[in-house]
C-alpha cells in the first residue's frame, strides 16, 4: 500500500543533531533509529525509485539500506552530510540490485549515452492533459539511469554537484553535462506537450 | 532583447536568477524547474519505520539467541572435559570404563547430537519469518 505524500525539501538535520541522534542510535536506542529511517525514508524512496523505475522491489530494497546504515553506522565519519551518506548507500544498493536484474555489468557513467528517444504520444492518451508532474514523471522514466539519477538527486533533494559526484561515483563533469541534457531533452518534450495541449 | 540559449537560461536558474525575457524557452524551463522540485506522489507505507524496527529487534534477538546457545555449548563442553578428566585422575579404571562405554555407544550419542542439530536447525529455517514483513 502506498500513500499520497505532502511536498517536502532537504530532510537534513543541523550537524550537532545529527551527532547526538547517530551517539543515541550507536548506544542501541532504536527510537532514535526510527527517527531518522522517517528523516531519511523519502530520500531513499526517490533515489531507488528513480534507478528500478518500478515500485515492486522498492520497499525491500528500502529496508535494505537502512538494516546497511544500521550495522555500519560506527563508521560514518562527518566528512560529507548524513544524507549523503544515505543516498549513497541507497544509491549502490538499487544499482547492485539492477545489476543483479540485469545479469550484466553495468557501466553507468562510463555508458554512451545514445538514441534517447522519449515516446511522448502514448503518454497524452494515458495521462490527464493538465497534469504535467505525472506527464514529466512518466518521461523522466524513459530517460537512461545515469539521467534520472542525477535529475532527482538535483532537483528534488537539492544535492550539490559535488555531492552528487560522491553518492554516484560520476565525475563533475559528467553530472553537470547529464544534468544539462537531461533538463534540455525534458524541456523539449514539455514544449511538445504544452503545444498539443493547446491545439 | 537578448535571445538566450539552453546553458544561459539553465545556469542562471540554477543561481536563482531572474531572467526577465518574454522569452518562450525561459517559460519551459521555468515550468520544468518548478516540477521538477515537486515530491514524488507515491512514497513507503506509513508503517516502514515501524515494520523495519520490528525487524531489527528480531534480528537483534537472534544474534543474542545464537550467543547464548554457543556459551551453553560451551559450558557443556568444558564442564564434560572438567568432569572427564578429573576421573581420569581420581579414578583411572572409572574413566576407562566410561571411555569404553562411550566407544560401545557411539553410534547413538553421534545420532542424538545429529537429531538434536537438525531439530534446532529446522527451527531456525522453518520457521523463520518471510522476507519482508511488510504490513499493507
Amino acid at each position: 500500500m502506498f500513500i499520497f505524500l505532502s511536498p517536502l525539501r532537504s530532510a537534513d538535520l543541523p550537524m550537532l543533531e545529527e551527532k547526538t541522534l547517530i551517539n543515541k542510535i550507536l548506544k542501541g536506542d532504536l527510537h532514535s533509529f526510527k527517527t531518522l529511517i522517517e528523516r531519511y525514508e523519502n530520500l531513499v524512496f526517490c533515489v531507488i525509485r528513480r534507478l528500478l523505475n518500478k515500485t515492486e522491489d522498492v520497499e525491500d530494497i528500502a529496508q535494505e539500506v537502512f538494516i546497511k546504515v544500521h550495522q555500519n553506522l560506527a563508521r560514518f565519519n562527518f566528512q560529507a552530510k548524513l544524507s549523503t551518506w544515505i543516498a549513497q548507500i541507497a544509491y549502490n544498493t538499487a544499482l547492485n540490485h539492477l545489476k543483479k536484474l540485469n545479469r550484466e555489468s553495468l557501466t553507468f557513467y562510463t555508458k554512451p549515452v545514445k538514441d534517447i528517444f522519449l515516446s511522448a504520444e502514448d503518454l497524452d492518451q494515458m495521462l490527464v492533459k493538465s497534469d504535467v508532474a505525472a506527464y514529466l514523471d512518466k518521461l523522466i522514466a524513459q530517460l537512461p539511469e545515469q539521467y534520472r539519477i542525477v535529475i532527482t538527486l538535483y532537483h528534488l533533494k537539492e544535492f550539490s554537484y559535488e555531492e552528487i559526484e560522491t553518492i554516484t561515483g560520476m565525475p563533475g563533469g559528467t553530472v553537470k553535462s547529464y544534468l544539462f541534457r537531461a533538463r534540455k531533452m525534458l524541456k523539449e518534450k514539455l514544449a511538445q506537450y504544452l503545444k498539443n495541449e493547446q491545439l | 532583447m537578448k535571445k538566450f540559449n539552453d546553458e544561459e537560461i539553465q545556469t542562471a536558474l540554477d543561481a536563482g536568477e531572474n531572467l526577465a525575457s518574454a522569452d518562450e524557452n525561459i517559460a519551459l524551463y521555468e515550468l520544468l524547474f518548478t516540477e521538477l522540485g515537486k515530491a514524488p506522489q507515491r512514497s513507503l507505507p506509513l508503517s516502514f519505520s515501524a515494520v523495519l524496527i520490528r525487524k531489527i529487534k528480531l534480528a537483534q534477538q537472534r544474534r543474542q539467541d545464537i550467543k547464548l546457545n554457543f556459551t551453553v555449548g560451551l559450558l557443556l563442553l568444558v564442564g564434560l572435559g572438567t568432569a572427564y578428566g578429573s576421573l581420569a585422575i581420581f579414578s583411572a579404571n572409572t574413566a576407562k570404563q566410561v571411555t569404553q562405554m562411550l566407544n560401545d555407544y557411539k553410534g547413538i550419542c553421534l545420532l542424538t547430537f545429529l537429531t538434536l542439530m537438525l531439530f534446532y536447525l529446522g527451527d531456525r529455517t522453518l520457521l523463520q519469518r518471510p522476507k519482508s514483513a511488510v504490513i499493507d
